[in-house]
């Protein structure tokens, strides 16, 4: 493993390198080529990795070069290989090498086709990086790298404004939680005089460090996440970042980055755990952001929009398993998301692509028939979003569900319970407005037009079905969870510290998991009845039904407006305030006051530029009498 | 006087009085004349100058890397020469001057 | 003693050569004083012992570089300027008297140093047992300095190369359209003289 670890991250960056550099007058319609055999190639060693590090009870350090040496601040450049990371990198290859082949369908013929592969395979090579670091620095530099290419890639349209202002709302808002992740660095060098995660973790455990100092640094750990991760209150720039290319919305804001949140957190878990305030922010957090999602994306027209809410709601999830010490809960989660949510953004992009660039799902209908293996690969991604026995969301929500009953914490559950309905009706009302029906709500030419996507699109639709289909069975309750056993060592050390229970499947999971089941069917059947039986297709009905309320929902819960109203608005006015008072008046000011006075200066001096060069050495001559005379005679 | 090695004739502060006196020479003649001929003469007088003083020192250290300095210097002196002679004739082309002072075409 | 007496002559004769040059109107005659001058310098080389270096001066200055200037003076023929000023209006007395304050600061300073000999080795009588000065000088000049001494051809080829294009004779059609011609005041000029 020590060898070839450094390729995964090295191929897609070699393949950004050459892509960026040959791809717009060489290689251009055969960019994505390199990327997707690049992305091939890592995907294959993370296999290998992944079958080496089974079982090890410590992990593999490899150990690149030395990247930072200022005294004791000591930063090697090294990859840390432990299940967690193995996890991560089948994940972030595995769904990026089909989003890779499908995107060669899906950005056909675009102006930016090698610009989009060139900043994916950046991507890759970012994410990569981050989950592959041994301390968090390194780990600090893939999180701003990846946040640095999902700017790139939600401003890909950068002609459209709404993408260019979309990418920018990312980058800052994206910011404010990274300030607190730098800050928690930064606390954690000057507490633990190392970033190396063994080291940190050793420290921790070994409870040489103060509660209150490990709640802090757990908080600002915890901001970055809530950043990167779109938890309630940073997560309004996720829904606008829905104007990149769907592909990009797939692998970055669906599968891989806005899950880094979630693996900082599972990975500090030894820190977490020792801070038990701070894991109940988490948790609160999470079951907050969870719902409000939730009920945001009942009321979205946009497929995109509703996915990206759904997104958020789920990432709530994992924090909400996050927040009782469900670790591996809350990683089999992201896997089995990743896989389900690729799928839906993929269908959706398949939808979109097969529509002509339509997004608004009241201009749709009827589409089950014309595009059909879109239709079943997303019917599929939905029964596992909803928790439909036996796909993926079925195990994996309701893991979340029956460890935060165990733990006694009954509000989480009931509100995640709720939470689930929300996302069953959410989804099946996608579902039934884009396919049921008779006809397409679209003029003639987009409807005479429509066309099942071609094969490089489907297939991956296909594959990511199956995993969505099958992906549940790794984390079946209790000790039959492959995937609990197999993150076991990563994360034994924090679930001592808390004291988490061993698993054992009873008859309460058995109820729970069956009343889980039903609360989802309950939502689907309620879509269903709306949508489909009273032939109410369209959202109004919802305003009939709930009037202000669903104009607050439809509108977010105004977070934006009072985001502008007031964040906004203040640095606006002040920046303003500063430009007027400040800039013009003083730096202008000294600006032109010092060229007014060196105009006059070079006025008043410009005769002594002569032009004979004697003239400048009798200069010369002067210094030297001046100086010969204070230094030896003075 | 400094005191000398036992078998040096000749003080070495004398080298460097004469340097001196040669170096200001070349200095005066620079500053003062107008042909641009002389002033060449002189700025050859002062790398005599500065030749004195490193024969004047190599010989008062018993050290040979002075020596070889002036050689080093002389080539400089003879690539000056050349290149000064080039730009004078140049100059006298299109000017058909060579007191300096008409050259102030860079006056600020 | 003779030693001495020998050098004073010599460095009176030498300073007496350099004011010479410096004031002569006549080119030709600046030049003649420049090499005895010279002439003066090598006496001094020899009279240090310095004999490789004293012949080097003689045949390289006193020979090479002054015929350079003969000819050069003679192409140009330069006796035209005899009759005009010579000398800067504007600063040779304030030149003059401050070279002479700096010689004299120069000449107190010297005073007051006292120098002690690093004692290399390289003696006359250690020289003249090693081979001679010629010998010795170029064991440490093709030893210790050899990258120096290959530069030093470089730089030679340089000046040759600078020195030949510089005086390679232009088109007639540039040297018509030449805008800076000596009483011509450009409009560029006039115009800058107004900001």
């Amino acid at each position: 493993m020590q060898n070839y670890v450094w390729l995964i991250p090295a191929l897609p960056f070699a393949a950004f390198v050459v892509t960026l550099l040959l791809g717009r007058w060489w290689i251009k319609a055969e960019s994505h080529w390199i990327p997707i055999l690049a992305m091939a190639g890592s995907f294959g060693l993370s296999i290998a990795a992944f079958i080496q590090i089974r079982g090890a009870e410590e992990p593999v350090i490899v150990r690149m070069w030395q990247w930072f040496s200022v005294g004791s601040f000591q930063v090697p450049l090294a990859f840390q290989i432990d299940q967690l990371t193995a996890v991560m990198l089948l994940v972030v290859t595995g769904v990026g090498l089909l989003i890779f082949i499908y995107s060669k369908g899906y950005m056909h013929g675009d102006p930016g086709y090698y610009r989009f592969f060139a900043y994916m395979s950046l991507f890759a090579f970012s994410m990569l990086l981050l989950v592959l670091a041994n301390n968090y620095l390194l780990l600090y530099f893939g999180w701003e790298a990846v946040g640095l290419c999902s700017y790139y890639l939600i401003g890909f349209f950068y002609h459209k404004p709404e993408a260019a202002a979309a990418g920018k709302k990312a980058f800052i808002v994206n910011r404010v939680g990274d300030f607190g992740f730098g800050l928690g660095v930064m606390l954690i060098f000057v507490t633990f005089g190392t970033l190396d995660y063994t080291g940190v973790f050793a420290k921790v455990a070994g409870g040489a460090v103060g509660h209150n100092v490990l709640v802090a640094i757990a908080l600002l750990l915890f901001m970055g996440a809530m950043g990167k991760s779109a938890q309630f209150p940073l997560h309004v720039w996720l829904p606008d970042a829905m104007e990149g290319p769907t592909p990009v919305s797939a692998l970055i804001h669906a599968a891989t980055m806005v899950t880094a949140g979630v693996y900082l957190v599972a990975r500090s878990s030894v820190i977490f755990a020792s801070a038990p305030a701070a894991l109940l922010v988490v948790g609160i957090v999470g079951t907050f952001t969870a719902i409000f999602a939730a009920v945001i994306g009942m009321a979205q027209n946009d497929i995109k929009k509703v996915l990206a809410y759904s997104t958020v709601s789920q990432l709530g999830y994992m924090f909400m398993a996050l927040g009782v010490g469900a670790w591996s809960g809350a990683i089999f989660h992201l896997v089995a998301h990743a896989f389900f949510k690729a799928l839906l953004f993929l269908g959706a992009g398949s939808v979109i692509h097969s529509m002509g660039g339509e997004q608004d799902m009241r201009c749709m209908g009827g589409l089950a028939r014309r595009i059909p293996v879109t239709w079943i690969t997303f019917m599929t991604g939905a029964l596992a979003l909803s928790g439909v026995f036996p796909f993926a969301g079925f195990w994996s929500k309701d893991e979340i569900l029956g460890k935060n009953f165990q733990a006694g914490v009954y509000v989480v559950w009931f509100v995640g319970l709720v939470a689930a309905f929300i996302t069953a009706f959410y989804t099946f009302r996608m579902v039934f407005v884009t396919f049921w029906g008779k006809e397409t709500r679209s003029d003639e030419k987009t409807c005479a037009l429509i066309h099942e996507s071609p094969k490089s699109m489907t297939w991956p639709l296909i594959l990511l079905a199956v995993a969505s289909t099958v992906g549940g069975f790794i984390g079946l309750p209790g000790s039959f969870g492959v995937i609990q056993r197999f993150l076991e060592p990563v994360f034994s050390r924090a679930s001592d510290i808390l004291g988490v229970a061993e698993p054992s499947v009873g008859t309460l999971d058995i109820v729970l998991m069956v009343v889980s089941l039903v609360v989802a069917l309950m939502g689907m059947g309620l879509a269903w009845l709306i949508y489909v039986r009273r032939a109410q297709d369209l959202p109004q009905f919802f305003g009939a039904l709930f009037g202000p309320v669903y104009r607050v929902v439809y509108n977010k819960f105004y977070v934006d407006e009072f985001y502008a109203a007031t964040f906004v608005r203040v640095a606006v006015d002040g920046s303003r305030s500063v430009w007027h008072n400040f800039d013009e008046k003083v730096i202008d000011g000294a600006v032109h006051g010092s060229a007014w006075l060196w105009q006059n200066w070079g006025r008043v001096v410009r005769p002594l530029q002569t032009g004979r060069v004697q003239n400048y050495l009798l200069g010369i001559l002067i210094g030297v009498f001046v100086i010969v005379t204070v230094v030896v005679f003075l | 006087m400094a005191p000398t090695p036992a078998d040096m004739p000749i003080p070495v502060d004398w080298y460097l009085y004469l340097s001196a006196a040669l170096f200001m020479t070349g200095v005066v003649g620079v500053l003062t004349r107008r042909n641009l001929f002389i002033i060449l003469f002189s700025i050859e007088l002062m790398m005599n100058a500065v030749n004195l003083n490193l024969v004047g020192f190599s010989r008062f250290h018993e050290n040979l890397t002075g020596q070889n300095f002036v050689l080093f210097t002389m080539v400089v002196a003879a690539a000056e020469a050349a290149v000064g002679l080039a730009i004078a004739t140049a100059l006298f082309r299109n000017r058909q001057t060579l007191m300096v002072d008409l050259f102030d075409r860079m006056k600020g | 003693m003779v030693e001495k007496i020998l050098f004073i002559i010599f460095a009176v004769m030498t300073v007496a050569g350099g004011v010479g040059t410096i004031t002569r109107r006549n080119v030709i005659h600046a030049l003649l004083l420049l090499v005895f001058t010279f002439l003066n310098v090598a006496a001094i080389f020899f009279l240090t012992q310095a004999y490789f270096l004293a012949v080097i001066q003689i045949l390289v200055y006193a020979g090479a570089i002054l015929v350079l200037f003969v000819f050069v003076i003679m192409f140009l023929n330069l006796r035209t300027f005899q009759e005009q000023e010579q000398t800067h209006r504007g600063q040779r007395w304030v030149a003059l008297v401050l070279s002479v304050l700096v010689l004299a600061e120069f000449i107190i300073v010297l005073a007051g140093i006292t120098f002690v000999s690093a004692k290399g080795g390289f003696t006359p009588e250690a020289i003249t047992a090693a081979g001679g000065s010629t010998r010795v000088f170029s064991n440490a000049l093709f030893n210790q300095t050899l990258l120096p001494f290959e530069v030093a051809s470089v730089i030679l080829l340089v000046a040759m190369v600078g020195a030949i294009i510089l005086v390679k004779k232009e088109k007639a059609a540039n040297v018509a359209t030449r805008e800076w011609e000596p009483d011509a005041e450009s409009p560029a000029e006039a115009a800058e003289e107004e900001v």
